[in-house]
């Protein structure tokens, strides 16, 4: 056997789907050459490296909750799927028929009860009759307000633990308890308000809330004592995403959209 | 419902029948298995649920195409990979991304539960996975989908190639070059190299 016969038996050998006859030569060259014997053993030593991989595993949270955000999910595709399927040609015009019709009568009905009815209005009435810009719907007024508040306190955790100096930082497992309630019910509120910000204009602060779970998984996770280097990671992860930043010009978004005169909507930075 | 009862080809067949109760068995049973698969194939907690929950949503609408003649898993496993290849090609196609999306997104670090470990150990070992991580990232898609589906998920190099539609030579090619762009990367981690 050559020595390139060999390399190309190499994926095979490391993963034990190599046998009989072939295993004997490849076992034979590797004996007898060095080179190929030495390139081998690294490569055997790549894969034991590979094998201390562990895998994060999440939360049992993220478990209980995966099938209603799965289902929310496979609702608005299926209501997708359905909007955009064909419709019969002649079904088409029938249902057109039918509505304008019905738009047509209603139309007329409520002229003529307006012509009956209406009395003639005053200057007091027409007055007060000014022009009221479309109210936001209830949903989308507390999904902002329920964001604004978990960008609030998940702000107030994030400094309280970034701001600890290092002489508190050996204390830190007394308060650490209050903190992780706080983390676990913010990760709970998590899910909920990611759902509810589906829309694409809200893209950036879904991805913003799912940023912050991540960090306040980690917080959820510490343990109460003698947890100082995973302290030191969340630090490090606040630090190194930005986080804190990213709150305040999202605060600072959602609170010139909430200023903003209906209908002006605030440019991206 | 129990799932344990039933053989899987009924389970789907209802599920096409009867819609989210029952497919919702389906989830139930395989969403480890599948979430873990997205996991190494994408290496962060946040871009594994979004997959992972695809690869169910591309299920449910495809349900009348699974054949019976696999197993339940591996077409499961099959929409995972498929779904992750085609996620990487259309980021890659992007001209423009935004700065947001060339970040990492941040990672849980693993951590050592064993009770023994020390600080430091556990340290080292978070290091380790970070650069253990680190290295994966470097692996082209499809170099990664093999690696992961042989290493991590014990598919024999023939099943990879039905997974991924490739002849059993092109999975060889493909795992041998993660092995080397993997020992090029962690040259210097390997425990021996660290006096271990």
């Amino acid at each position: 056997m050559r020595c390139t016969e060999c390399e190309s038996l190499f994926p095979v050998a490391l993963y034990e789907e190599i046998g009989g006859e072939e295993l004997q030569h490849f076992q034979e060259h590797l004996a007898g050459c060095l080179k190929c014997s030495a390139d081998y053993a690294e490569l055997l030593a790549v894969r034991r490296t590979m094998d201390e991989r562990r895998r994060t595993e999440p939360p049992e949270a993220f478990w209980d909750q995966y099938w209603e955000q799965l289902a929310g999910r496979l609702e608005s595709a299926e209501r997708a799927s359905v909007s955009s399927m064909p419709h019969p040609r002649w079904s088409s015009w029938l249902f057109r028929s039918a509505a304008a019709a019905s738009l047509m009568a209603a139309g007329i009905v409520v002229g003529l009860y307006y012509a009956r009815h209406q009395p003639i209005p005053t200057a007091a009435t027409t007055s007060e009759q000014q022009p009221v810009a479309p109210a936001p719907t209830p949903r989308a007024a507390s999904s902002d307000d329920r964001t604004m508040d978990y960008l609030r306190r998940s702000e107030v955790l994030l400094l309280g633990i970034v701001n600890h100096g290092a002489s508190e930082t050996a204390s830190i497992g007394i308060e650490l308890a209050r903190e992780k309630k706080v983390s676990r019910d913010l990760v709970a509120e998590a899910a909920v308000l990611k759902h509810d910000l589906a829309s694409p204009e809200q893209r950036r602060l879904r991805q913003l809330v799912s940023d912050l779970e991540i960090i306040l998984l980690q917080i959820a996770n510490l343990e109460t004592q003698q947890d100082l280097p995973q302290i030191e990671l969340v630090r490090s992860g606040v630090d190194r995403t930005g986080i804190l930043l990213k709150i305040n010009v999202e605060q600072m978004r959602m609170a010139d959209r909430k200023d903003a005169p209906s209908g002006q909507e605030s440019q991206p930075l | 419902m129990r799932l344990m009862a039933r053989d899987e080809e009924a389970l789907v067949s209802e599920a096409v029948v009867a819609g989210f109760s029952t497919f919702r068995d389906v989830v139930e049973a395989h969403k480890k298995q599948v979430y873990y698969l997205a996991l190494d194939l994408t290496g962060n907690h946040h871009d594994a649920e979004d997959l992972s929950q695809e690869v169910f949503i591309k299920a449910y609408q495809s349900m009348k195409d699974f054949r019976g003649d696999a197993k339940l898993s591996s077409w499961l496993h099959r929409i995972t990979v498929n779904a992750f290849l085609d996620s990487k090609r259309k980021r890659s196609l992007r001209l423009l991304p935004f700065p947001e999306s060339r970040e990492r997104p941040a990672e849980l670090p693993f951590r050592d539960e064993r009770p023994d470990a020390s600080p430091d150990r556990r340290l080292e070992t978070a290091m380790i996975q970070r650069h253990i991580d680190e290295a994966l990232e470097k692996l082209t898609p499809r170099e990664r989908a093999v690696f992961v589906l042989r290493h991590y998920n014990d598919l024999i190099l023939r099943d990879v190639g039905q997974m991924l539609n490739i002849s059993e030579g092109t999975v060889k090619t493909l795992l041998f070059r993660a092995l080397r762009r993997l020992q090029k990367e962690l040259r210097s981690y390997r425990p021996e190299e660290r006096g271990q």
